[in-house]
């Protein structure tokens, strides 16, 4: 098996990962789905630095991987106590929200018309219906359990 | 203008499709195939987009996926393939329905299959600590406690906000600009001299296994140009009788490349020994260099995560309950 | 011992101004004047020794005498320009002080009449809120004026005429929040320039025809290396002069300078409004010392002059028009210190008119009534300044009068300079100015006291005298001085007496007016009007006494003379060769004495007692008009607004509005560049945390596909 195939195979994965999660980041607006967006560029690199790794036959990569884990586990725990904190204020995750630093006599950005939930098809699983419906008791339906 | 063109297409309409089939299967024309198609893809996959949108994403993704592919040289062992093949696909779909489902709890699951992909993928590579290591912390910790906020954070369900994007027309905009980034990635693959490379690489292997059989493995080969001599650079885990064997056959191993590589007439092939990153006790070596090599690093991560936790404790405001109702807006 | 006192005399004054300037505001305040007093003192007192020095000196030596202290090189640049040999020459400059006769009749005059005017500063200036200044200001003056009389290098030269031109426009201005002395501070500062840049002109040709600007030789090791513009090699006839027409433009250039620093027609118009500046200041800079750095400086360059007749015969006439113009106006101010300022103007130009007959006597003479004059015109000006002080800051002559018994010292010295600066016998101004007349009639008619001058010599029996007069007797034709101009000196020395007349008539119009007459003191004076303080007129007796003296101490045995032609300048062949020094001659004696008689008669007939016939004179249809004009000054400020300030005025305003508009619009073009930008780019601060992050991104993804492109990847 080409080392160097491996190689450029994980790094096309890589790539793919880090621009998608570069895509979810400035797309969504949801503030936690951003997060998982950095997460993911993360994870790109992450892909990138082990394939470096093991093509250039060293420990570096690997290791540079696990410092990554740990800096995003600092990231994550303070980010989301950032989230926590500015949900609590605006009442929302909406990233929008924050535009009051911005240059004065600028109007905030504004929804103009906010397009309507898409329609799911929402089909609840059913069980078929078996046996016999059975009596109820309405006395021991309201009794009082004390 | 118009008739011109029309004019020239119908007079030499042949070459002029087979002029403009071979610029598109150029790399210049790939690229931007795969690019489009990528953006394609991107922008009908949206979070509020219908079922059959996202039906035809997936679809103009996959060939964009495709395309990419194209750059980069196949592995040519299809188990290793085909596995390969399987994680990435899952990844990369994993990844997509994260940023693109509508619900955050959705793209935290999501997020957390792609996590495994990506861990199987660093299994793969024989990365075996880091592998566990990504599923136990991210998709263990991080994940559950990405769920916990979003359950603190987000009780009402679907909000608006998760369906529209913001500003004008950024869905059209930033595909465009993110897989511009793939797309160069990609098409600095396409134009490099990987194939022969690979070929070279696979020849090597081949007869590396023919002659040392179990004793010997190739661990990478490099090549470089010196002058018109193509040098190629065999870095083997071998034993010593192998490693004889292998330099006696040398003269053999340069002929046979020059006659499969054209381009690679002249070569000079040289072998070197040297010690594998997957060796049988890795996370034993791993652990070596962590609290080797890389000890203060660790102490510094370790001093990170505590300030972390205490900013976090800070930052989420244990004193907050002593403002009810602080709602800016 | 020579060398350290040239080198304390002006190292006393700076001392005093750095201490002065740094202690003053806090420490000295009214004190200051003490320092100033002590270190003009002592520098009067060095200069005095340099002086018995040099004398001694020239006894011992002969006739030509001169002592070079070399401090340090200032500049020096090898190979600076190659001669008309080939030969390469350096700009060497070094700081040198030369202590010759010259100088130190200069530095004596100079330190004596600077330490008299500090004590009457001391006086005059009490109370005022910038004692302190004034001070450092006048001893900053005097280090300039001692270090210009004393170095011995035209860049040097230049360099001091500049800074005593600097002292000179602060302390004109010194009550700068007076408009009108700061608009003459401006004035004699801006007028200056002009004859600065003649000066300057002068220099750089001087450089160029003689590769150096040094005035004496650099020697090395007894070698002469590079041979002083009036250093001894060209003095003694082994290297020629410039001849001709660029000889002439040096000289013109030079007098331009000259005109300029001594208030010479035409840019005399500066000096008059000079008198805005406190009055010791005018009487030390503007009358005694460094109006005079002029006539120094030509005297200083008559080798030169020497080579060139056209320059000298016009020195001559504008010192003689200038002269007669002064005169003129002077007759009819109503301020006294402007008629002083007038005055001054037109001695000047006799001095000048003297040195303008080229011959050594002329120049002696001229030398000679610089020195002189510097005694009675500080005497006069210091005077000026008790009656303003006394009369509460008015010097008008119409609102005061008959102050003989408020003011006793005052009068009897101001009587002394008046009789001095009319040239009555025995009085200090008498000797110079008979001096004048005399070389200046010699010029005219050549030979004619020929008899005279024999008899003199043989009455002096002069070694120097009896050199001359065997020298006179010999051929003129190896001289460069054609009596070609003859005619002109003949007009010259009529206009001269005519000027003593005038002399005569407005010094003495002055002093009926102001201490004749019914006594009446104007309203501003107050408890102010009575005589001034010891401190005020005891340098005015001091200053009367050498008014009186002076002249004819000096005259005794032509000491003066003798002492004066041993500077190298004045010591060379062609001038000792040609000329005879000045004699005493009774004929010019006893008609100029006339003539000033006749002055002082006029004057006591007008504005003594009654005033009748002056009223009835100014009446006449053919006085008026000329009455008129020389009470407006011949109108020449006003030429000279109309000719030049104007014009200039409106170039201004025309490049004012140039720069306004175009310069300023290009550069506030580029300045709103940016703010057109920025309005641009404001528009990105969106406040969007999305976009924001969009942007660094598109930039990331350009650059990296400029790498790809520019670069072929990496």
């Amino acid at each position: 098996m080409s080392e160097t195939a491996l190689l450029q195979n994980y790094l096309l994965v890589g790539s793919i990962l880090f621009g998608l999660g570069l895509t979810g980041f400035l797309i969504r607006r949801n503030l936690i789905v951003m997060f998982l967006c950095a997460e993911m560029m993360l994870q790109g690199v992450s892909l990138s630095l082990i394939a470096w790794g093991r093509y250039h036959n060293d420990w570096s990569g690997q290791m540079l991987v696990i410092f990554i884990i740990t800096v995003a586990a600092c990231e994550a725990g303070i980010a989301l106590a950032l989230v926590l904190a500015l949900c609590r204020k605006s009442g929302s995750l909406d990233i929008v929200n924050w535009q009051n630093v911005r240059e004065e006599g600028r109007m905030p950005y504004i929804d103009q018309e906010v397009p309507a939930e898409a329609v799911e098809s929402e089909v609840w699983p059913t069980l078929t219906p078996a046996g016999i419906e059975p009596a109820t008791d309405q006395q021991e339906l309201y009794r009082s359990n004390v | 203008m118009n008739g011109c063109w029309l004019l020239a297409a119908t007079t030499d309409s042949s070459s002029a499709w087979a002029e403009l089939g071979s610029k598109l299967s150029g790399t210049e024309g790939r690229a931007i195939i795969g690019w489009a198609l990528a953006v394609l893809a991107l922008w009908l996959i949206g979070p509020n987009s219908s079922h059959s949108r996202k039906i035809a994403g997936a679809v103009f993704g996959v060939l964009g996926l495709g395309v990419f592919w194209s750059f980069v040289p196949a592995m040519s062992f299809l188990p290793a393939e085909s596995v390969f093949l399987l994680l990435a696909g899952l990844t990369i779909f994993a990844a997509v329905a994260t940023i693109s489902a509508r619900s955050p709890v959705y793209s935290a699951i999501w997020f957390a299959c792609s996590l495994l992909g990506t861990a199987g993928l660093f299994l793969f590579q024989g990365a075996q600590f880091l592998g566990i290591a990504t599923i136990a912390v991210y998709a263990g910790a991080i994940v559950v406690t990405f769920l916990f906020v979003l359950m603190l954070a987000q009780p009402e369900g679907h909000a608006f906000f998760d369906r529209v994007s913001w500003g004008k027309s950024p869905r059209a905009v930033i595909p465009v600009v993110t897989m511009a980034i793939v797309s160069l990635i990609a098409y600095q693959f396409g134009k490099s001299d990987i194939r022969n490379h690979v070929k070279a690489e696979e020849l090597v292997a081949r007869t590396v296994t023919e002659l040392g059989g179990s004793d010997a493995a190739v661990r990478k080969v490099v090549h470089h140009q010196d002058g018109d001599v193509t040098v190629v650079e065999v870095d083997v885990v071998a034993s010593e009788a192998a490693l004889s064997k292998l330099e006696d056959s040398k003269a053999e191993l340069q002929r046979s490349i020059g006659e499969r590589i054209p381009d690679w007439s002249k070569c000079v092939v040289d072998f070197q020994t040297n010690t594998d990153v997957r060796t049988a006790d890795h996370v034993a070596h791993l652990g070596g260099q962590l609290f080797g090599a890389n000890l203060i690093g660790v102490e510094v991560a370790g001093c990170l995560l505590m300030m972390a936790l205490v900013g976090a404790l800070v930052v989420a405001g244990l004193d907050e309950e002593k403002k009810p109702g602080a709602t800016a807006r | 011992m020579s060398d350290n006192l040239i080198i304390l005399i002006p190292f006393f004054p700076l001392l005093a101004a750095i201490l002065i300037a740094i202690l003053g505001p806090k420490l000295l305040k009214e004190n200051s004047h003490y320092v100033t007093v002590l270190a003009f003192a002592a520098s009067f007192f060095c200069s005095l020794m340099l002086f018995f020095s040099v004398q001694g000196q020239v006894v011992e030596e002969g006739t030509s005498f001169e002592s070079v202290t070399t401090l340090w090189t200032w500049a020096a640049v090898d190979n600076a320009m190659i001669d008309a040999d080939g030969h390469s020459v350096p700009f060497l400059i070094d700081v040198t002080l030369r202590s010759d006769a010259l100088t130190s009749i200069m530095l004596c005059m100079v330190t004596f009449i600077a330490t008299l005017v500090a004590i009457f500063g001391a006086g005059y200036m009490h109370g005022d809120r910038g004692y302190w200044r004034f001070f450092a200001y006048v001893s900053l003056f005097v280090f300039s004026m001692t270090m210009l009389v004393s170095v011995s290098n035209f860049l040097l030269l230049f360099v001091f005429w500049e800074a005593v031109g600097l002292c000179s426009y602060l302390l004109i201005g010194f009550w700068y929040h007076k408009p009108e002395a700061s608009a003459a501070g401006k004035k004699a500062f801006l007028v200056n320039r002009v004859g600065d840049f003649g000066f300057a002109l002068a220099i750089f040709l001087i450089w160029i025809n003689y590769g150096t600007l040094n005035f004496h030789d650099y020697v090395v090791d007894g070698q002469v290396i590079i041979p002083g513009v009036f250093g001894q090699m060209r003095l003694g006839g082994a290297l020629p002069y410039v001849q001709g027409g660029m000889a002439t433009a040096i000289c013109l250039l030079l007098m331009l300078g000259a005109c300029g620093k001594s208030a010479q027609f035409p840019l005399h118009v500066w000096l008059p409004d000079a008198m805005e500046g406190p009055t010791p200041v005018s009487a030390l800079i503007h009358a005694a010392t460094m109006v005079t750095a002029g006539v120094y400086m030509v005297t200083r360059c008559t080798p030169l002059f020497h080579a060139s007749p056209d320059a000298q015969v016009t020195v001559a006439c504008i010192g003689g028009f200038t002269a007669l113009l002064a005169g003129l106006i002077a007759l009819t101010q109503h301020d006294l210190k402007r008629v002083l300022a007038y005055s001054t103007v037109s001695q000047l130009g006799y001095m000048f008119l003297a040195l303008g007959t080229g011959s050594l006597a002329g120049i002696v003479a001229g030398m000679f009534h610089l020195f002189t004059h510097a005694f009675f015109k500080a005497l006069l000006f210091l005077g000026s300044g008790s009656v303003m002080h006394a009369m509460g800051n008015v010097i008008d002559m119409r609102r005061f009068g008959g102050l003989r018994h408020l003011m006793p010292w005052t009068f009897r010295t101001f009587l002394v300079g008046c009789l001095a600066l009319a040239g009555i016998f025995p009085f200090a101004g008498f000797w110079s100015k008979d001096a004048i007349l005399a070389s200046v009639h010699d010029r005219a008619y050549p030979g004619a006291h020929a008899h005279d001058s024999g008899h003199d010599a043989d009455h002096d029996a002069d070694e120097h005298a009896t050199h001359s007069v065997a020298l006179l007797s010999a051929d003129h034709a190896g001289s460069n001085q054609p009596n070609a101009y003859t005619n002109i000196y003949v007009w010259l020395y009529r206009s001269a007496c005519f000027t003593a007349f005038l002399t005569a008539f407005y010094t003495f119009r002055a002093f009926f007016l102001t201490f004749y007459g019914p006594q009446v003191i104007p309203d501003e004076a107050g408890h102010h009007a009575h005589e001034s303080p010891p401190m005020m007129w005891i340098p005015l007796a001091i200053l009367a006494v050498f008014a009186f003296l002076i002249g004819f101490v000096s005259e005794l045995d032509h000491k003066f003379a003798h002492l004066l032609t041993s500077t190298p300048s004045l010591a060379f062949a062609g001038m000792q060769d040609t000329m005879q020094p000045g004699g005493f001659h009774m004929d010019i004696a006893i008609s100029s004495t006339i003539i000033a008689v006749l002055g002082i008669a006029l004057a006591a007939f007008l504005y003594l007692g009654h005033q009748r016939e002056v009223e009835a004179i100014s009446k006449l249809k053919l006085v008026a008009p000329l009455r008129a004009l020389s009470l407006n000054k011949f109108y020449l400020d006003e030429i000279y607004t109309w000719a030049i300030v104007k014009p200039l005025e409106y170039l201004g305003i025309i490049y004012f509005w140039l720069d306004r508009w175009l310069v300023d619009g290009l550069v506030n073009l580029v300045g709103k560049l940016p703010v057109v930008l920025g309005s641009g780019l404001r528009n990105l601060q969106t406040g969007l945390l999305p976009f924001y992050s969009l942007s660094m991104v598109v930039a990331m993804v350009i650059l990296l596909f400029l790498g790809q492109v520019l670069w072929g990847g990496g």
